[in-house]
Order: structure tokens, then sequence, then C-alpha cells
């Protein structure tokens, strides 16, 4: 195993976390701001998959095109629908309603998957422009890695400078400091919760659609990248958009490095990270301790 | 009240045909289950999706062996039992390090851990095809003889837990449930107490897998998987959190979808999806919960909805 392959596996490493950063991107977001843990933010980007699959089968093989942006709508739509008119009416009740009530979701779409998609897994038809790839020395770094880097990049970029540069960001950040005095300054909060948890959704429903260049789509599978991005989001502090790309980035790696050397239980590096940091810094590498 | 339900009990399997007498089974199994896991959730607060994982590990562990001809089933009952145990305190030990969300997170990983072995170690556990053919006693052979031992351990343990839940202990469990500061400023040592019932949960837990796996003489990786996990969320949800009988109530109920309606339709989890969110925004502590306010309320006359909200 020489230099040059390890640094190859690392960027590979970084598409992937790059792509899981849209994703727990969202979820901290959501947490951060409505503090919902949403259990079911991985279905919504399982959701997106789906969507691309029949749209790049519809449509041909540049339908994925269509999908990408209808996508992440179609799970924003829902995302907002589902805080409306669900979570919205277990608020203040702490986290145990709300997970059950994600729980609920998680079962209804994967019926709705199972119904719609069927039980076999569905690989999306790439846009011919994803065929090739970017020779490195260490391999060849498939169009669709470098696609997700882009787009994680850009979405990294753009919400630094929404949350931290515009007047609505400024809101944003104030109601997840203080909802209670934002709403008393005349900002409509309960409206604001559901904006922003359709625009967490349209995120992963994004990730989604990034994904679909590379991912399966799996009756099941969003179990897994739940699971994974959890540990994202343990990693890098919950509620915290800066942490959630440094988990990613990092949870990507590993991932990608753990393999080369236990190919069967690349997880278990994860794991070991996870406990690792909940030992030396349970809140996360960002993350802010009174958060818990 | 309790008599009359003793001999209905009794008499059942002489009376029903053996598919109900195997239903029953897999119900009083499943009430166990589901009464353990409220030991965590509804007494202490303890939002667990662990359990599942547990309640797989305590299946493979005894089964593994017994099939692969390591050992006999004595032994790997006992085994199975006591590893589950220690497995649960040291999941605990690890995953209580952190407080609500973080908590449940923590325990899914290690339920995910669980099952990513039993189905990555595909030799000794067979994979996600399973390990079938747990040869069983003779005692245990007929539908009939196997629903009595269930029915005796299960209504054994369910003593065990009613008494441990009215205990000063499950009474301090409680304290800790509704204000963990409050409960440690009175000098409780609130991680302690979360602990040992973790793993007292985690024991009967491993107890209720080790009955199903006897059940189905088989284990397989779904006995490990997070839909594990849920279902003793559903039944605590359904039934009622705050309640000895909700859960029981609510495992019924589980059970009567998963095979009634899964029997017309294979969309039967969208139906308990739905069920849940339903029972969470209208009737937050679940059927039993609703049923004592009713009767709260009749008796006193007046409103007492205040009563029936969660904190």
């Amino acid at each position: 195993m020489d230099a040059e392959f390890i640094i190859f596996q690392t960027l590979t490493g970084v598409a992937m976390g790059a792509n899981l950063f849209l994703l727990t991107a969202g979820l901290s977001l959501i947490f951060g701001v409505v503090s919902v843990v949403n259990f079911a933010h991985a279905t919504f980007y399982m959701l997106a998959i789906y969507i691309c699959y029949s749209l790049s089968l519809l449509l041909g093989a540049n339908g994925y095109w269509v999908g990408f942006v209808i996508a992440p709508i179609v799970v924003g739509c829902l995302g907002g629908l589902s805080e409306r008119f669900l979570f919205s009416r277990v608020y203040g009740r702490g986290h145990y309603p709300q997970i059950v009530v994600a729980m609920g979701l998680i079962f209804i779409l994967n019926d709705v998957f199972k119904l719609v998609w069927g039980t076999r897994p569905k690989l999306t038809d790439k846009p011919p422009l994803f065929d090739g790839g970017f020779a490195i020395s260490g391999g060849i770094l498939a169009n669709a890695q470098i696609f997700s880097i882009f787009v994680a990049t850009f979405m990294a970029i753009a919400l630094y400078v929404f949350l931290s540069r515009t007047k609505s960001g400024k809101i944003v950040r104030a109601a997840a400091a203080d909802p209670e005095i934002t709403d008393a300054l005349g900002i409509d909060v309960s409206r604001l919760y559901t904006i922003i948890f359709a625009f967490a959704c349209w995120l992963g429903g994004l990730g989604g659609a990034v994904a679909a260049l590379q991912r399966l789509a799996t009756l099941g599978g969003d179990m897994e990248i739940m699971l994974t991005a959890f540990i994202i989001v343990i990693v890098g502090g919950m509620g915290s958009i800066l942490g959630s790309l440094a988990g990613s980035l990092i949870v990507g790696v590993i991932n990608s490095l753990g393999i080369l050397v236990l190919p069967r239980f690349a997880l278990v590096f994860l794991y070991i990270l996870m406990i690792l940091i909940l030992v030396v810094r349970p809140y996360g590498l960002l993350g802010k301790p009174e958060l818990r | 009240m309790f008599v009359t339900l003793l001999v209905v009990l009794i008499a059942f399997p002489f009376v029903a045909g053996p598919s109900w007498v195997r239903l029953l089974s897999e119900f009083a199994i499943s009430a166990l289950f589901s009464v353990a896991y409220n030991l965590t959730l509804g007494q202490t607060g303890l939002f667990s999706f662990g359990h599942g994982g547990l309640f797989g590990l305590a299946g493979y562990i005894l089964a593994v062996p017994v099939i692969q001809g390591v050992t006999s089933l004595p032994y790997a009952l006992a085994g199975g039992l006591v590893l589950t145990t220690v497995a649960a305190y040291f999941m605990g030990w690890l995953c209580l390090r952190l407080t609500g969300i973080y908590f449940s997170i923590l325990t899914l990983a290690f339920s995910q851990l669980i099952w990513t072995a039993a189905w990555k170690f595909r030799n000794l556990t067979g994979g996600d095809d399973g390990l079938t053919g747990l040869r069983v006693p003779s005692f245990l052979a007929s539908p009939v003889y196997q629903y009595f031992f269930v029915l005796i351990i299960v209504a054994v343990s369910l003593t065990l837990l009613r008494r441990i839940m009215n205990s000063p202990f499950g009474y301090t469990l409680k304290a800790i449930r509704e204000n963990p500061r409050r409960a440690a400023s009175t000098g409780i040592h609130v991680k302690r107490y979360q602990l040992f019932a973790f793993t007292v949960s985690g024991f009967f837990t491993g107890l209720a897998g080790i009955l199903f796996v006897l059940f189905t003489r088989g284990v397989f990786v779904e006995f490990a998987s997070v839909s594990k996990s849920f279902e003793p969320v559903f039944a605590v949800v359904v039934g009622g959190i705050y309640s000895f009988t909700g859960p029981i109530l609510g495992a019924g109920f589980m059970l009567a979808i998963n095979h009634f309606i899964g029997r017309v339709t294979e969309y039967w989890p969208s139906i308990a999806g739905i069920i849940l969110i339903l029972v969470m925004i209208y009737l937050p502590t679940g059927v039993m919960g609703g049923l004592e306010s009713l009767i709260r309320r009749q008796a006193s006359g007046g409103d007492s909805r205040d009563q029936d909200r969660l904190r």
C-alpha cells in the first residue's frame, strides 16, 4: 500500500464526507434551531434517491437532472408539512414524543418505498457527464465524487454566508438562542420553524439527489445512513453546522481508510472514534456543553 | 379478577387450537420484553434504542454455541442470561455518560454494533440466513408444554418487575425521571440508579430474547435489529407509558396488528406508524393513561385535563 493510494482513498473519503455533510447539516440545523431530533432525516434522504431513480428511468439518463432539482423540493415540502402537522403538535414535551413521531414517519415512508419501488435495490441511470473520472496518481476519482465535493462546498459556503452575513440568518440565530424573546420581538417563530424544517429537509434531499449517482436506493438502507449521520453529529457536536462539516469529513475519511485495514469491518473504526469522542468530549468537537 | 385470568390462561390451551397457543406464547414473551423495556423508558425516563440489540444478543449467545455443538442447552441458557446482563451493564455504563437524546443515539449505535456483528460473522451466526434447528428438550417440544413453560417464566418475571417498580428503588427511579437534578440534590446517586435500572431491564430483555429463541428454535439477524428495538417502544407508547399493564396491552395490540392485519396486507408497518403518530399527538400517555384520566375525571366530576399532560 503506497502513499499515493492512501491519498486517493482519502479523497474518496472526502467525497463521501461531502455528501454526508448535506445530510447532517440539515439534521444539525433542525436540532440547533427547532431542537427536534429528526430521526426520519435519512429516510427523507432515501426518498430523494428513489425519486431521482424514477425520473432517470422515466426521462432517460438526463432525467437525473430533473430529479436533482425536483427531489429536494419534494423532500423539503414533505419535511415542512410534517413539521407543521405532526412535529409541531408535540413541542414542549421533550424529545421522546418527537422521536416517536419520527419513528411513525419512518414506518410509513418505508411502506411507501415498498409500495412504489418494491423491495429490490434501485440504481439511478447516470447522465453521460458522470461516465468519466479524473485520473490522479493513486486512482481515478469519479466525476460523481467531484460533483459531490463541489455541491457540498457550494452549500457550505452558502450556508455560512446566509447564517452569518444576512439579516434572515441573524433571525435564525436569534431563534436558536432564545425562541421566546425572538417571538416577543415580532418574529413568527412557529412559521420560522416550519421554514427551517423544510429547508433542512431540502438540504437532505439535495444530499440524496447527489448520492443517487453513487448509492443504490435500498429498502431499509436509511437506518444505516441514519446511524452514520448520528455518529457524525455526535463527533462534530449537535447543533453546530461547522461541527457537522468537520464530523462529516472525519467520518468519511476514517471510513474509507478503515476499509483498507479491515475491509468488512470499517464501521468498527467509526464506533471507536465515536466512543473516544464521547469519553473525551461528550458534546462533540464543536458542540456546546449546555446544549445537552 | 386475578383468579379469573389465571383460570383462563390455564384453560386456554385445552380449548384453543395450537396456532392460538403459539400466538399467546409469543404474546407473553413480547409482553415481558415490553415491560422490561418500560423499566427504562417509563420508569426511569431513559429512551433506549439498545434493547433490540440485547434481545438478539441473548438469543445468539444461546443459539450459536448449541447449534455449533460447543455446549449444551442449560449452560448456553445460563451463559446467555449472564453475558447479556453484563453486556447491558457495560452498555449502560458507557451510554449513561450522556443524557437525553445523546443517550438514545449511543444505545442505538450499540444495538447496531451487535446487529452488524451478527450479520457479518457469517460462519458463526449464519449471517442474514440466520441459524435454525435448535434442538430443545422434549418437555418444550409441544406447543402446549412450551406455552406453560413460557407462561410460568413470564408470570414470575412480571411479578418481580412489578415489585421492583413499586419498591422504594422504583420510586427513586421515578424521582429521577421527573427531575434528575432535584433527585441528585436529595442525595440520590442518579447515574448509579439509572445504571442499575438499565441492567435489570437488560436482564429481563435477555430473558425474553432467550424465550423467543427457544420458541422459534432459531435465531435471525432481525432479532437484533432496529425494528426489534422499535417493538417495545410501540407497545409502551400505545399501551401507556406510566402504567404497568400498559406495555402488556400495547404488546398485544402490536401482535394483533402484526398477525391479523399482516395477514391481509404487507403494509401493516404503516398502520403501526399512523397509530404511533396519532397516539403521540392525541393520547400522550397511551391507552391506559387515557383510561386512567377518564376514570379520574368521572370520579372527581371536574376537569382534570391538566393532569393528563406529560411534563
